[in-house]
């Protein structure tokens, strides 16, 4: 079990960089079509961070490491056939200032959260994802 | 007419009195009716459709996590805001833009073109904030639009996302 995230006065998890979750280690971000498609291409929009019950919970990420420790595959989250998923290197995502975090409480067991994202970053991560599966729609 | 014809010409017959005059009918003038062009025909420019549908279908997102990964529900304030926005920037012949939902509840605005991609970000009414991404030497230059001065959005929108 990795080590617990760190949590604020009310219990939520705090923006963090989690040391378990490697540089090496890779992301992967669902792909909501027809959402986060412009002109049949994976919208750099598709990479922001969660604002839900008005709680910041950084971009939503499973974390495939973690996944492939537990035989797991890196789709094994998408569940839906029409839904896409691209993959992002941790120690890219650190290199542009990003928090990978652990998130288990959003999601799952491997679940994890990308924070401090702006428009620019976003703009990176579209350019440097991998597509793992094409989202339905996509070119 | 006479110099003495003309002292006694009395235009109105009858109005030597004030009571008189009052009941003096003067004759019709008919005045030639003005030659108006042809009707102006509004026609909605092409963006606006396809805009106005995808405004429409992602004001359906209305619950929290609409997405399965705890995006905020779309924000109706800022749907509503966007389409203000574009009818005052938006030149006619205006590429529609990509319309994209944010995980805050806002949206993104997008144009595509062969050397440049231009986002703008709506995080609530009022707030827009954007890139201009310049794919021949990969320099990006920051938006700030202030929705009560437009002239520079406005600026960058007509030269980048006209029709070709």
């Amino acid at each position: 079990m990795p080590s617990a995230p760190p949590r604020d006065a009310q219990g939520r998890i705090e923006p963090h960089d989690h040391a378990e979750i490697h540089d090496d280690c890779h992301v992967i971000r669902h792909i909501i079509p027809p959402h986060d498609l412009h002109e049949g291409r994976v919208s750099s929009g598709a990479y922001s961070e969660s604002t839900a019950f008005g709680v910041r919970c950084g971009m939503s990420v499973d974390i495939e490491c973690w996944m492939t420790s537990d035989c797991l595959g890196s789709l094994h989250y998408v569940t839906d056939p029409s839904h896409g998923a691209t993959r992002l290197r941790v120690g890219f995502l650190r290199s542009l200032g990003l928090k990978v975090g652990w998130d288990p409480d959003n999601g799952h067991q491997h679940h994890g959260a990308v924070w401090d994202i702006t428009t620019s970053f976003r703009k990176k991560m579209q350019k440097a994802a991998v597509t793992v599966r094409r989202a339905a729609g996509e070119l | 007419m006479s110099y003495g014809e003309a002292l006694r010409f009395d235009p109105w017959p009858g109005s030597e009195s004030v009571a008189q005059f009052a009941e003096a009918v003067a004759a019709g003038v008919s005045i030639a009716r003005p030659q108006v062009s042809a009707p102006t025909v509004d026609r909605e420019a092409p963006w606006m459709k396809p805009t106005r549908d995808k405004l429409d279908h992602l004001a359906k997102l209305r619950d929290d996590n609409w997405d399965g990964r705890g995006s905020a529900a779309v924000r109706s304030d800022v749907l509503k805001f966007a389409w203000t926005i574009l009818s005052q920037i938006m030149p006619y012949n205006g590429v529609a833009p990509g319309i994209i939902p944010l995980g805050h509840g806002g949206i993104q605005l997008e144009w595509t073109a062969p050397d440049k991609e231009l986002e703008l970000e709506i995080t609530r009414p009022h707030e827009i904030s954007g890139v201009l991404f310049n794919l021949q030497n990969n320099i990006e230059q920051e938006i700030h639009a202030d929705a009560g001065h437009l002239d520079a959005l406005t600026a960058v929108v007509w030269l980048n996302i006209r029709r070709i």
